[in-house]
């Protein structure tokens, strides 16, 4: 039963005794986990709420979920398709082409945008309660995953009617699928945490993303990067995004392999960007309250 | 032997003063510059200057002393919400806060499901939500307005609620923030005698207050803290003497 806080560190629920702080601690992985596993209560009611406050009042409400990325999927088709011309691939939709790619590009993007207010918007609550502040950011990531599932949802409604034969590649989404989520919740915790430190970043990374989504096969096959680009193909596959959504295009719309060398590189990097995003907010942790 | 439930030693808070101060590109290059060229540092304020503090079971510990001299820290260090800087916190048993009104509330959500929300928040499970529920609501004594939402409420229905929830946790800690005064006579009294109740259930209380009656009434040690420091640790009527003096002769 008894807890000992020394120096900075370890945060650990209100009803979860015996719990040590140490000088200077940052915070561990596992127990930042197992708090958030003892607050999972907690987490799916902050969802479910938010859920239904985002709706509030709205006539067509949860149905928004739904309209917008279809939206944004229109506005690419007839900017790419009929505005430039740029049919896809051979046999393959475009409107599936780049259904794929937002779709998924969605995920990722929501996730880190909508953490960056995650513990900011919630600081007046983490200076009354001792929570980890990392269960914000749980809920907002659910609830960005929770509105792709039903994207999803309608992405596959589309790829049943309008998609290639089924193939056996698509045993591989959910492999593809488990390293977008890590990278996706790798950048909210790095995110949510950044940002208390620094507001800019939140324009900044904006910015970012909307390049990157560019710059990444997401609206546009990648082969015809392959095609541009030459030698340097390989170079562009080093972006661990880039060679995500290439492997995605492989699975969903038979588009190339990447060299294997750039999926091998895209694990590691997966795996160290959320090692990386845990030892940052372990550090800056015991500084959040501090910062507000 | 009383069984010691919080043991504060050599807490040093500290925060950085220079947090607000750029706002500005030209602010944050001036900073930079400043650091670089004159190797000049953050600057610090200490909210808590090496405070030990110890408590015991069936204590109630009135914290007095005059804005800004870490009476609230010293409580949010003590639940957690501050890491210290220096020095340690120890806490033996579960720990309850009531640090501020309405915190953990949605306001859209009617006052039964903020219950649950702010019973989550303190870290309740919601089985234990569930079988408190009823106490809860005897306690807060808000009749139908429980189903209203949470924006209607006054801040002495809210002060009802929030005390109500905490005291359901059945803490072995309780924390209170000055947040009992908004209450009516009759909630107050009923406050009071659920604080004394929770100290046969070997509970210890800390309070902060400027309610210096409140202190000789209901506290059985008081501390009087200025400058992050605790100048003055003993019997209430005592603790209270020696700030209404000093104040008297500023």
């Amino acid at each position: 039963m008894k807890q000992v806080i020394k120096n900075a560190g370890l945060r650990s629920s209100p009803v979860a005794p015996g719990s040590v702080r140490k000088a200077h601690q940052g915070a561990k992985v596992i127990g930042t986990y197992a708090n958030l596993w003892q607050r999972l209560e907690l987490i799916r009611f902050l969802v479910s709420a938010k859920r239904r406050g985002s709706t509030f009042k709205m006539v067509l409400g949860q149905l928004w979920f739904v309209l917008n990325p279809l939206a944004q999927m229109f506005v690419y088709y007839f900017l790419v398709v009929v505005l430039f011309g740029r049919a896809g691939m051979a046999g393959i939709h475009p409107l599936i082409m780049i259904l794929t790619g937002i779709i998924h590009y969605h995920l990722f993007q929501h996730a880190v945008m909508s953490s960056a207010h995650a513990i900011l918007g919630n600081q007046k609550l983490c200076l009354q309660v001792s929570t980890e502040p990392l269960v914000f950011t749980a809920v907002s990531f659910v609830d960005t995953a929770w509105k792709f599932l039903i994207s999803l949802g309608v992405y596959f409604i589309f790829y049943l009617v309008l998609g290639p034969d089924f193939s056996l590649r698509l045993l591989a989404y959910p492999l593809i699928l488990a390293l977008l989520v890590v990278l996706a919740w790798s950048g909210s915790v790095l995110m949510s945490v950044l940002t208390v430190f620094s507001r800019d970043l939140r324009n900044a990374v904006a910015i970012a993303l909307r390049i990157l989504m560019y710059l990444s096969p997401v609206i546009y096959p990648a082969s015809f990067v392959a095609e541009k680009l030459g030698d340097a193909y390989s170079l562009y596959l080093l972006s661990p995004i880039g060679c995500l959504f290439t492997l995605l295009q492989w699975c969903f719309i038979q588009g190339q392999f990447p060299p294997l060398w750039t999926v091998a590189l895209l694990i590691v990097s997966t795996i160290l960007v959320f090692v990386m995003a845990h030892v940052v907010y372990g550090q800056l942790r015991p500084k959040i309250t501090k910062a507000f | 032997m009383a069984v010691e439930k919080i043991s504060v030693e050599d807490l040093t808070v500290r925060f950085r003063l220079s947090y607000d101060k750029s706002w500005t590109i030209q602010d944050k290059l001036l900073e930079v510059t400043r650091s670089v060229l004159h190797g000049d540092r953050p600057r610090y304020f200490k909210a808590l200057d090496s405070v030990g503090l110890k408590v015991c079971e069936g204590e109630v510990l009135g914290i007095i002393g005059p804005n800004g001299c870490g009476k609230s820290t010293l409580l949010r260090s003590i639940c957690g919400i501050y890491a210290p800087d220096a020095g340690s916190v120890r806490r033996n048993g579960r720990i309850s806060s009531l640090l501020s009104l309405g915190t953990g509330f949605d306001n859209k959500l009617n006052g039964l499901d903020n219950i649950r929300l702010n019973a989550l928040m303190l870290g309740m499970r919601r089985r234990e939500i569930e079988k408190s529920i009823p106490t809860i609501l005897e306690f807060a004594d808000l009749g139908d307005h429980i189903h209203k939402p949470m924006k209607y409420y006054s801040s002495g229905m809210i002060s009802r609620v929030s005390f109500a929830i905490v005291l359901a946790m059945k803490p072995d800690i309780l924390l209170i923030d000055e947040v009992l005064s908004v209450g009516d006579l009759q909630f107050r009294q009923k406050s009071e005698q659920a604080m004394k109740d929770l100290l046969v259930q070997s509970a210890c209380q800390l309070i902060v207050t400027h309610n210096l009656a409140f202190v000789r009434e209901h506290c059985n040690r008081a501390v009087y803290m200025r400058a992050g420091q605790i100048v003055a640790d003993g019997d209430p009527e005592e603790i209270v003497s020696i700030y209404e003096s000093e104040f008297k002769n500023t």
